[in-house]
């Protein structure tokens, strides 16, 4: 039976670092697997595929999917499907039980994002890995680097100021104030906070390296809607793009071109004509803090070079009405496939009337966003909308 | 109602060690080619989905490198890690969904190793299979895909289920069927492969799948728009999935036939097959040894098929590529197909990434058009 896919469940654990946490990654995904299901009415037994996440090559095992779901406690021929792209497999992961439960292969689907940083000791090294092997591992890049090359090309063109910059990265930690499961907050000292790493990007514009899982239950909306006792939010637009391998293919830093293209196609399939005004809530991957001004504008919430002026006067914060991350976004929380998977979450749980955060009063309907790969070659996004039942 | 979907356009390369091609380029030539087959523009696909792995690949985030050679560039793209045929049922969602018109999926398995000798390829292939399994209570013990393989045929020949000769006799059978198609090893006879050095006792090298390199890529498309295809290869009338237990449950070595059996009542429920063994006119099975033979056909209730209608191909032990054997198989059953002008044909497909063990199972259902 075909059906419109709706988020009925949502379970989070709480973020911290990976050298702090106590948790297996199959305890934790047990974990949020469990808050997942009882959020959603749901019985392990009902489940037909578990979608699961890893980014092998930064992890000690490959297809981790293998050895975390015997430890969910589901039936026995459960459907296991593996799924990595990289920075962008938490957002693919909702998405694609969307694709399952639309084309009526499966009633639920459980999807589960694990915490992906808690091996590696050098994760910017192991990040390189990623890179082009002749052309730009060789120049040592991690991670943040390939994060800087944007902010400095955007602030170049548009004459954003490193203050821009800093008022962004501090609104988000407030944010995460409000968030359980944040892992940096604004008790990051400003001392700390104004540390150069890559320029011009501070370490509090830089995400940590976190450890926590999420996971969400997918259902046909005429089978787990009545179940959960809460409203549920369904998924009205799914969609990914991919960018060309190196990354002199993104031609233009200071914008990410392909997400202009991936938002059209989200928005014709949502039927979003006016975006800054039809969402009530959006949660943008940021794991470099000035990504969410860029993100904005690729995404039409804003004309390009305009976000920083949303900020200024409020909009984007909390009680705005364009309220952008109120989870502290990934700035504050990175647990890698977790963290990917999170805008999703969030924006579920507003959508609910369940914030994880603080809550937008009468949140219909919302825009979630992941992106990673060499030089943010793939992006995700989902739009998600209130269904009451 | 069953969604109206087909294998439109189909390409493969079995990948040697002559090749002067980047993966990069592998995949483009081949996906090109699938292209070409289905009389499809690239610009026309909307969907996009590997299946490789990041440890075969060495490099993290290796699709990065591949989806945009697999159509994936400025499309919507997914990597699927599993065999192929998992990928080829997500890219059926999204054309069953419909969220697409045509989807393109590729099965990519080219270690980057010196060499693509057999050998060579399957110490990779296990290397990664140890990286699979569980890291405290699998791997100290040594277990791989092979070694679940070995530890199966020496239980049914304990239990008098099996015979090595038997076993010998259906390998040199199927080796010399396949190097009349897509082999990869030559013809033989079951001394030699009797002979052949052990690999996991009972199973000597030749017993286990041919570890092989290759590429391959299927175009799909829905309803009218795979109709209106120059040349539409089959219908996908049925398909079924399950994953087999993990070690802690004894279930993966005592009835390793039973996530098929769940993937098969599913798929012929949806395809509408309630005599298979009359009803199917060929087969292609990821038996992985020849010991599982027997116990696969029963699981797909296809006890009474006549041998020749049985990997006409010679099946994993004529080449077996690893993550991507799941589109070889489609496109064998494919010449099938149109070996027997027409009928219904079935693909059985199974990831071997932990050999028995937490394997998920594929099986299609396949209409010539």
């Amino acid at each position: 039976m075909r059906d419109h896919a709706v988020i009925a469940g949502v379970g989070f654990t709480e973020a911290t670092s990976p050298r702090r946490q106590e948790l297996s990654k199959n305890e934790l995904c047990r974990l949020a697997v469990d808050r997942a299901l009882e959020h959603a009415g749901c019985d392990r037994r009902d489940i037909d595929v578990v979608i699961i996440g890893d980014i092998a090559g930064f992890e000690a095992s490959s297809v981790a999917a293998r050895t975390i779901a015997p430890a969910l406690g589901l039936p026995p021929y459960t459907t296991v499907l593996p799924i990595c792209t990289g920075g962008t497999t938490g957002g693919h992961l909702p998405n694609q039980a969307a694709a399952l439960i639309r084309a009526g292969f499966a009633q639920r689907v459980l999807c589960v994002a694990p915490n992906t940083f808690d091996g590696p000791v050098d994760l910017q090294a192991v990040i390189n890995t990623n890179s082009p092997m002749v052309m730009e591992q060789p120049l040592g890049m991690g991670a943040v680097h390939m994060g800087a090359f944007f902010p400095a090309a955007y602030q170049e063109r548009y004459g954003v100021t490193d203050a821009d910059f800093e008022l962004l990265a501090t609104k988000n930690r407030e944010n995460a104030d409000h968030n359980p499961f944040a892992h940096v907050t604004s008790a990051l000292s400003a001392e700390h906070a104004a540390r150069m790493v890559s320029t011009p990007l501070r370490l509090g514009m830089v995400c940590p390296v976190s450890s926590g899982a999420i996971a969400l239950v997918v259902g046909a909306e005429s089978v787990v809607g009545g179940q959960a006792g809460h409203p549920v939010a369904r998924i009205t637009a799914a969609q990914s793009i991919s960018d060309g391998y190196l990354g002199g293919k993104r031609r233009d830093f200071s914008t990410f071109e392909v997400v202009e293209v991936m938002a059209r196609r989200a928005y014709r399939e949502a039927q979003v004509v006016d975006p800054r005004s039809e969402f009530d809530v959006v949660e943008l991957f940021n794991p470099y803090a000035p990504m969410e001004f860029m993100l904005m504008e690729a995404f039409g919430l804003c004309p390009y070079g305009g976000a920083p002026e949303l900020l200024r006067k409020g909009v984007t914060r909390y009680g705005g009405d364009l309220p952008v991350n109120l989870s502290g976004g990934i700035q504050c929380t990175n647990p890698g496939v977790a963290g990917q998977i999170s805008p999703v979450a969030h924006i579920a749980t507003q959508l609910m009337g369940q914030a994880t955060a603080r809550q937008v009063e009468g949140a219909r309907r919302g825009l979630a966003h992941s992106t990673g790969g060499t030089f943010f070659q793939f992006h995700t996004a989902t739009v998600l909308e209130r269904v009451d039942l | 109602m069953t969604p109206d979907l087909y294998v439109v356009g189909s390409a493969w390369r079995t990948v040697g060690d002559d090749t002067d091609l980047q993966l990069d380029e592998l995949v483009f030539e081949c996906c090109s080619a699938a292209l070409r087959d289905a009389g499809v523009r690239r610009h026309q696909i909307g969907l996009a989905i590997t299946s490789s792995l990041d440890l075969y690949d060495a490099r993290s985030i290796s699709n990065a490198l591949t989806a945009p050679a697999a159509a994936g560039y400025l499309n919507d793209e997914l990597r699927v890690e599993g065999d192929a045929s998992a990928a080829l049922l997500v890219a059926l969602a999204g054309l069953a969904g419909g969220a697409v018109d045509f989807a393109i999926v590729a099965g990519i398995h080219v270690p980057e190793i010196g060499g693509l000798a057999e050998r060579a390829v399957r110490r990779l292939d296990q290397h990664v299979s140890s990286y699979t399994f569980d890291a405290h209570l699998d791997r100290p013990v040594g277990m791989t895909s092979s070694v679940t393989l070995g530890l199966h045929a020496a239980e049914r020949i304990d239990a008098g289920q099996a015979r090595f000769e038997e076993l010998a006799a259906a390998t040199a059978a199927e080796i010399t069927r396949g190097a009349a198609r897509r082999g990869t090893r030559p013809a033989v006879t079951a001394a030699e492969v009797a002979a052949a050095p052990m690999a996991v006792a009972p199973l000597t090298e030749l017993m286990l799948p041919a570890a092989s390199a290759g590429v391959g890529a299927v175009v799909l498309a829905a309803g009218v728009s795979a109709r209106r295809c120059p040349r539409p290869r089959a219908r996908i009338a049925g398909w079924g999935s399950a994953t087999a237990p993990a070690t802690a449950n004894p279930g993966w070595l005592a009835d390793p036939g039973a996530a098929t059996a769940v993937a098969r009542t599913r798929a012929y429920a949806m395809a509408g097959l309630d005599h298979p063994a009359e009803q199917v006119g060929s087969v292609e099975l990821t038996d992985l040894s020849p010991a599982l033979s027997a116990e696969i056909r029963s699981a797909l209730d296809l006890d009474g098929l006549d041998a020749p209608r049985i990997n006409r191909s010679g099946g994993v032990r004529a080449n077996y590529p690893g993550i991507a054997n799941g589109l070889l198989r489609v496109v064998e059953t494919l010449d099938n197909l149109a070996d027997d002008h027409g009928g219904v044909a079935v693909v059985h497909a199974a990831d071997d990434l932990c050999g028995l063990v937490s394997s998920t199972v594929n099986v299609l259902v396949l209409e010539g058009v």
